[in-house]
């Protein structure tokens, strides 16, 4: 029909644009990581990904990323979502603390680097602090555990949680709960059993984009991790940047292994949330 | 109008009233609060101000001193030594920040028109594949987008795009077109469309009947989507970096080479500080357009 | 097990608001009864019911269930179902989950619970709908699994806000019925809240009338018709068409029409109210029979609306729609006194 040929034409552009651009490019790393296209040296096959799994620094990148983004995730959901559940009562608190959060939002992930930097470094202002009450802080920049890395996403993106559970608190979850308090719930029970259940597409939502992001992030370990082990984003640029051609494969590989890797979560949240989400809008269809 | 729907509960009405105490109380006429449910709520607003600015004032700070002896927890000494340095004749920090404003308008530019136009499209037309459709505009959230350029950046190279503006500019254009997309679709919602076959039924053609109807409505989006379309540029490190090759100096570039590089702290705070004004500019003077639109924050936060 | 529901003195006015939206409404609902609160929207009817499931805090007075204030305890603790005007089931949760929802809240063992679900589905005729998704109901479903999950845990009152205004008027006359028979097995004290006059007259065996925040008229459903309270019941409840001004005495009301007997406690000037169906055509042996001019008659199809004038006074009545009048014809009226009421002008 007319109508739908419109819709087309109208999707068109900004379609081609993502999958010219985006899929094209992603299209040919694979092509590439396979030796199949490019300046490579690398024979046609799988020979960049074995060169790129093979050995140690690969399975401790691997290993590094999923610490810091399974942690990372983790803490942002829990304090966005507590944030949100102490917040949600009042209306001008609410709004005020919207915007406080929505502020932060914009700020790159670079320049909030630099800010965890020079407050967690070993000279930092929290080390200065520690140390005038008397107390002697391990190293949290560029540290085993990535302790560094983990604040600047948390700090970043717990607000991001706290406005989409506040968005999502704005529905009908209120009268839900207030229905469930006249049918005898304390306020735990209406928490467990009501709250909780409610939010949980929007939190598993949010908690997918951050843990994807943070799998393919690359500014925040480079200032703030560690020379080895590096995490993939890490890794990945450092052998696509190296002077050996063959390097240029490798990076890509790890590239697109991080994308699998993401990509897997997403499907597996789609599948979680399937049911969830159908629990929630089943209501309305 | 004095009456509140129960159900609807469209006045604050004090319902939900925090069940958690409810001890004995004597001669008590007016609603009782309890203690620890009227302190929390400053006490969240105010971490939450501390969270959000607390790691950025240090920053600040840093930036106006070139002495501050640990463990002092107060600069030795102010100067402007990390300013002469940022914005010195060496430097090329005015530089960068054209650089990032041209790229940032192209990109804001370019990512507006296709997403306002897709997410009219989306919001109001029946599409073959819409799954699909959606999955793919989806994409670059879910994919980091280095492995995307990693692997185009060959097709760069020979198409003699690399190390140019516009090879940057094309690099992020497909991010911010997918979140403009999905932000725009959200805006084409809220407008009806009736009102434009109403504008046709009196006489305006297709285009007039966009152009005086829904775009009026649709302003405010538009720039909301401007705005985030250029954060997300503005906000590029690793794109910028692998297609521009360090040729294209853009100011997070500038950024991570002082602070990795230079151990200059204060020139770091100062350029850092000029990085972080445009956000927090725009977003507070949009903070009235964002409001209800939360899911728009989606694609600045990377 | 049941309760009776005190409400005294009530006062509630929101914060920021000038004027009260309850002021001194004293209500006794005794237990096993079932009481409508009839206003229209913007009289406090919903505020009030808010206050006495325990989600709005009044301003002043008190709420007694079975002879204990109540206003210091949360909704949990007051042992009441509340239906609001939207069902309002979990998403989440399966229709006999919904129901159990209250039940498992007290930590009710799991066989009781089941038993307790099946009949309450069987009680609102959705046998073998257990298992499915609210998203799967009717709205009219929804509403009867709503009903059923606010009376599983058999509280000891029932609290209704305007249960069906969302449902289509077949609907609702099934649900009224529904409710009176789910009221004979359960018997949980009732309060049910209504801008719809048939629902409340149908459903409850005493009304009361909520206009601007008070108390206008409680009485049983056939009394408010008859003998409305003031003048604003008599409109509200569209039993203003007849207003005679005229004087009240002991047994009688002398107005332009004659004398009419009647029995009225109100004394002086007054208007008197009939309401145009309970007008009759024709002589009848004995008093208030007054001679009458037809002067205008619309032919409605199920029903005849006529205008008369009697003693310069203009009389609305309706009658079937084949009696033999037109305009011009002269008529004896009989306005029986059951139904003549004098009201302050």
């Amino acid at each position: 029909m007319n109508h739908r040929r419109t819709g087309l034409l109208l999707i068109l552009p900004a379609l081609a644009t993502v999958v010219l651009l985006f899929g094209g490019g992603l299209g040919y790393g694979f092509a590439q990581s396979l030796g199949l296209a490019g300046f490579t040296d690398t024979p046609v096959g799988l020979a960049a990904y074995q060169r790129v799994t093979d050995g140690p620094a690969f399975t401790n990148g691997l290993l590094l990323s999923l610490w810091i983004s399974t942690v990372a995730t983790g803490l942002a959901v829990a304090v966005g979502v507590a944030a949100a559940l102490a917040l949600r009562r009042t209306a001008p608190g609410r709004r005020a603390a919207t915007f406080l959060a929505q502020l932060g939002l914009p700020v790159p992930h670079l320049i909030g680097a630099v800010a965890i930097g020079l407050l967690l470094a070993d000279s930092g202002l929290l080390a200065r602090a520690a140390r005038t009450v008397g107390v002697a802080l391990p190293a949290l920049v560029a540290d085993p555990h990535a302790v560094a890395v983990i604040a600047e996403y948390v700090w970043k993106e717990a607000p991001f949680v706290l406005i989409v559970v506040l968005a999502a608190l704005g529905g009908p979850v209120a009268e839900h709960e207030r229905v469930a308090a006249t049918l005898g719930a304390r306020p735990r029970q209406v928490l467990r059993h009501v709250t909780l259940p409610l939010l949980a597409p929007s939190i598993l939502a949010v908690a997918v984009l951050i843990f994807a992001f943070t799998l393919g992030a690359y500014e925040v370990p480079a200032l703030l991790g560690r020379a080895y082990p590096q995490p993939l984003p890490v890794l990945a640029y450092q052998r696509f940047a190296a002077a050996e051609l063959s390097g240029r494969a490798e990076g890509i590989a790890i590239a697109l292994l991080i994308a699998v890797i993401a990509v897997a979560a997403a499907l597996a949240y789609t599948g979680a949330s399937r049911r969830a989400v159908g629990r929630v809008t089943g209501a309305r269809r | 109008m004095t009456e509140t729907g129960l159900a609807t509960g469209s006045r604050p009405v004090q319902g939900a009233r925090p069940v958690s105490g409810a001890g004995p109380v004597r001669g008590a006429r007016r609603p009782r609060r309890p203690l620890g449910v009227g302190l929390a709520r400053p006490t969240v607003l105010i971490l939450t101000g501390l969270w959000v600015a607390g790691p950025l004032l240090p920053l600040a700070v840093q930036a106006f001193t070139d002495q501050w002896f640990y463990p002092d927890l107060w600069p030795n000494r102010w100067s402007l030594a990390g300013w002469e340095q940022a914005l010195g004749p060496q430097s090329r920090l005015a530089e960068a920040v054209a650089t990032s404003i041209g790229i940032g308008a192209a990109v804001a530019a370019l990512a507006t028109a296709l997403g306002a136009a897709a997410g009219r499209a989306l919001a109001w037309h029946r599409l073959p594949g819409r799954r699909l459709i959606e999955l793919v505009l989806l994409a670059p959230v879910l994919v980091p987008p280095f492995a995307v350029a990693m692997g185009a950046q060959v097709v760069y190279l020979r198409a003699g795009l690399a190390d140019s503006l516009t090879g940057v500019v094309l690099a992020q254009l497909p991010a911010a077109t997918a979140y403009a997309t999905l932000l725009m679709s959200g805006m084409w919602a809220g407008v009806d469309p009736a009102l434009e076959r109403q504008a046709r039924t009196l006489g305006a053609g297709a285009w007039r009947a966009f152009r005086e109807v829904s775009l009026p409505q649709l302003r405010g989006g538009l720039v909301v989507a401007a705005m985030f379309a250029f954060l997300i540029s503005w906000s590029d490190y690793l794109l910028t970096l692998l297609i521009g090759g360090g040729v294209v100096t853009t100011v997070p570039l500038l950024l991570f080479a002082t602070a990795a590089g230079s151990g200059n702290q204060a020139a770091t705070a100062a350029i850092a500080l000029v990085a972080v004004a445009p956000p927090l500019l725009l977003t507070a003077l949009a903070a009235r357009q964002l409001a209800g639109r939360d899911t728009a924050l989606l694609g600045v936060g990377r | 097990m049941t309760t009776d529901i005190t409400i005294a003195d009530l006062d509630h006015t929101y914060p920021g608001a000038t004027t009260p939206t309850l002021r001194r409404v004293s209500l006794e609902v005794p237990a096993g009864t079932r009481t409508a609160v009839l206003g229209p929207s913007g009289s406090g009817k919903s505020t009030l019911l808010s206050i006495v499931a325990g989600l709005s805090t009044p301003t002043g007075g008190d709420v007694r269930l079975a002879g204990h204030s109540v206003l210091h305890q949360p909704p949990h603790r007051r042992d009441l179902g509340v239906v609001f005007q939207r069902p309002l089931l979990f998403p989440h949760l399966t229709v006999a989950e919904n129901i159990a929802f209250g039940l498992r809240m007290r930590g009710t063992d799991r066989a009781a619970i089941r038993r307790r679900v099946t009949e309450l589905l069987d009680a609102v005729a959705l046998p073998g709908y257990g298992e499915r998704r609210s998203g799967e109901l009717s709205g009219g479903q929804q509403q009867r699994v709503a009903l059923a999950r606010a009376l599983a845990a058999r509280p000891g009152v029932l609290l209704l806000d305007e249960p069906f205004s969302a449902l289509d008027p077949q609907l609702r006359g099934d649900m009224r019925a529904l409710l009176t028979e789910l009221h004979r097995r359960e018997g949980s004290t009732t309060l049910f809240v209504t801008h719809d006059r048939d629902e409340a007259t149908d459903v409850a065996d005493t009304v009361t009338v909520l206009l601007d925040g008070r108390v206008a008229q409680h009485a049983p459903p056939a009394d408010l018709f008859r003998r409305p309270a003031t003048l604003t019941v008599a409109r509200f409840l569209g039993g203003a068409g007849n207003a005679i001004p005229g004087t009240a005495s002991a047994g009688h009301f002398d107005c332009p029409l004659g004398r009419l007997r009647l029995d009225t406690d109100h004394r002086g000037a007054g208007l008197l109210l009939i309401r145009p169906a309970a007008i009759v055509v024709g002589d009848h042996p004995g008093d208030n029979v007054v001679p009458a001019t037809i002067t205008a008659v619309t032919d409605r199809g199920t029903h005849l609306d006529i205008q008369a004038t009697s003693g310069g006074v203009t009389l609305q009545l309706t009658t079937g729609p084949a009696a033999p009048l037109r305009p011009g014809d002269d008529t004896p009226l009989w306005l029986p006194p059951a139904h003549l009421s004098v009201v302050t002008p």
